[in-house]
C-alpha cells in the first residue's frame, strides 16, 4: 500500500493550492477575531448562514507588518474605527497553504467603504423596529429607584468580569451595603439571546426583590457580541420593568442592548462603580441633610438667645423711656384740667353777674320808681278790674307812700 | 423594592424638616421634637444604605441560590 508522509501530503496540497490560486482575489467575509502581534495582524474570517446566527465557513488570515503599516491607517481614516471583530470586510487576499500552519489567507488590500455602516446598519434595523413598536426608550424612561441595593446580575459565573463586579461592590470604601444574586447566562455564542431572556424571566418572577438588573460580560472575542444584537433580546430588555444596566460592549462598539438599556457602562467594574456612585450620592445627601439640621437648629437657638439678650438689655432703658412718657402725659393732663377748671369758673362768674343784673331790674321797688304802682285788695295785688266790687277799699302802693281809695261805679 | 418607599418617604420627611427649620418657620418649642425625629430618620436612612434587610436575606435564602452574595 502506497502512503505519503504528512509533509509530502501538505507539500502536495500547497502546490495544488498555489497552482489554483496563482493570483489574488477579493473576498467578502466577516471578522470573528482581530489580534495584533509583533506588528502583524492576525484575523479570523467567518461566514454566517442567512439566518445570521450559524457559522457556515471559517478561515484564518493575516496581514503582515509591512502591509498592515499602511492598511491600518488607511482603514481607520476612512471608517473612523479600528478593525475589530464583528465587522464585515471586503479584502484582497492571497490563498496560501503552509505545511505546518495550514490553510490561511494573506491580506494585501482592504476596501474600507464596504465595512462602513454594515454592522451599524443591522443594529439600526433593530432600533427602527423597536421604535415602530414604541418600546425603544421604555427602559431608559424608567426612573432609577433612590436605592440601588438589591442587584440581579446576569452574567456568566465563571466570567472574570462578574468577579470584578462583586469585588468592586464589596470593597466600596463607604460602607454601602449591596446584595447581589447571579442569574447565570451564556454570554457568548448563539445561546446568548435565549439564555439572557430566560434569566430576565426568572428576575421578573421576583420583581419586588430587585432594584435593578445588571448585565455584564468580561472578556471573550468581540465577534461574540453578535449574540447581543438580536431583536428578541432587545425587545425583552427595552420592556423590562426594572432599570437595566449593561456593561457588554467594548470601547468603541455598543451592542443594541447597550443602546436601549437604562444605563450603559463600559466594563463590569464601571457597572459596580455606577451603583456605588448612585448610593454614595444618597449617602452624601443624607449626611448633608443631617448637617443642615444640626447647623440650622443651633443657629436658630443662637439667634433666639441673642434676641432674648437684646430684649433683656433694652428693658431698663425702655422702662425709663416709658416712665418719662407717662409723666409728660400726666403733666399735660394736669395742665388741661386746671385750664378747664379756671375757664369753667370764669364762665360761671359771668353768668352770675348777668343773673344779678336781671334780678336787679326785676325788683318791684325799682319798677315803682319808674312810676308803676301796686293796687291791693285785702292784701292781694290786683291784676284785673273784675276782681273788685263797688265799695271795696283798695290800697295802692307807690314808690314813695301809700294811697287808700274806694271803688265807685264807673262812668260809662 | 418596597423598602425603597420607606426610605424615600423618610428622605422626603427629612427634607421637609430641613426646609422648615431653614426657613425659620418652625416654632422654637417644636424644634426639639423635630430634631429628635430628624435624628431618627437619619439613622433609619443610613441603616438602609449600609445594611441589608433581614427580610431580603431570608427571601434570597429561600431562593436556594448558592450565588447570593452580601457584604
Amino acid at each position: 500500500m502506497q502512503s505519503l508522509t504528512l509533509y509530502e501530503l501538505n507539500t502536495y496540497v500547497r502546490r495544488v493550492v498555489e497552482s489554483h490560486f496563482d493570483d489574488t482575489l477579493w473576498l467578502r467575509a466577516e471578522l470573528a477575531e482581530v489580534r495584533e502581534s509583533r506588528g502583524h495582524c492576525y484575523l479570523e474570517f467567518i461566514q454566517k448562514a442567512d439566518d445570521g446566527n450559524n457559522i457556515v465557513a471559517r478561515a484564518r488570515g493575516q496581514v503582515w507588518a509591512n502591509t498592515w503599516n499602511f492598511l491600518r491607517p488607511h482603514f481607520e481614516k476612512t471608517t473612523g474605527q479600528r478593525l475589530v471583530a464583528g465587522m464585515k470586510v471586503l479584502v484582497e487576499v492571497r490563498v496560501t497553504f503552509h505545511e505546518i500552519y495550514g490553510y490561511s489567507l494573506t491580506i494585501v488590500d482592504i476596501d474600507p467603504t464596504y465595512t462602513l455602516g454594515d454592522i451599524a446598519k443591522r443594529r439600526q434595523e433593530i432600533l427602527n423596529k423597536l421604535e415602530e413598536e414604541g418600546v425603544l426608550n421604555m427602559n431608559k424612561e424608567l426612573p432609577l429607584p433612590r436605592l440601588l441595593q438589591h442587584i440581579a446580575v446576569i452574567s456568566s459565573a465563571s466570567a472574570a468580569g462578574y468577579q470584578d463586579f462583586c469585588n468592586q461592590l464589596e470593597q466600596n470604601a463607604y460602607g454601602l451595603a449591596f446584595c447581589t444574586q447571579l442569574f447565570p447566562a451564556v454570554m457568548q455564542g448563539d445561546a446568548v439571546e435565549s439564555s439572557i431572556i430566560s434569566a430576565l424571566n426568572d428576575i421578573a418572577d421576583q420583581l419586588d426583590t430587585w432594584d435593578c438588573v445588571v448585565i455584564i460580560r468580561g472578556g471573550g472575542a468581540a465577534a461574540d457580541l453578535n449574540g447581543f444584537d438580536t431583536l428578541a433580546l432587545a425587545e425583552n430588555v427595552a420592556q423590562f420593568p426594572l432599570p437595566v444596566i449593561t456593561g457588554i460592549g467594548h470601547e468603541r462598539d455598543d451592542t443594541v442592548i447597550d443602546l436601549i438599556s437604562h444605563t450603559r457602562v463600559k466594563t463590569p467594574t464601571a457597572a459596580a462603580e455606577f451603583l456605588i456612585q448612585h448610593q454614595l450620592e444618597e449617602l452624601t445627601l443624607l449626611n448633608s441633610l443631617a448637617d443642615r439640621i444640626t447647623r440650622c437648629t443651633s443657629e436658630r437657638l443662637r439667634t433666639e438667645q441673642l434676641r432674648l439678650q437684646r430684649i433683656a438689655q433694652q428693658l431698663p432703658s425702655l422702662f425709663t423711656l416709658r416712665k418719662s412718657q407717662e409723666e409728660q402725659q400726666l403733666q399735660l393732663i394736669w395742665q388741661r384740667a386746671t385750664h378747664a377748671i379756671s375757664t369753667r369758673l370764669t364762665q360761671q362768674q359771668h353768668r352770675l353777674a348777668l343773673a344779678e343784673t336781671k334780678l336787679k331790674s326785676a325788683n318791684p321797688e325799682q319798677i315803682l320808681r319808674l312810676g308803676f304802682s301796686i293796687t291791693r285788695l285785702n292784701g292781694h295785688a290786683l291784676t284785673a278790674s273784675s276782681q273788685v266790687q263797688q265799695g271795696d277799699t283798695l290800697t295802692t302802693t307807690l314808690a314813695h307812700g301809700t294811697l287808700t281809695s274806694t271803688v265807685t261805679p264807673s262812668s260809662p | 423594592m418596597n423598602t425603597t418607599s420607606t426610605y424615600t418617604e423618610a428622605m422626603a420627611r427629612l427634607e421637609s424638616i430641613v426646609r422648615q427649620i431653614e426657613s425659620g418657620e418652625m416654632d422654637v418649642d417644636a424644634l426639639t421634637t423635630q430634631l429628635k425625629e430628624a435624628k431618627q430618620l437619619v439613622a433609619l436612612c443610613r441603616q438602609r444604605l449600609t445594611t441589608i434587610d433581614n427580610e431580603v436575606k431570608k427571601i434570597l435564602d429561600d431562593n436556594d441560590e448558592p450565588n447570593v452574595k452580601e457584604n
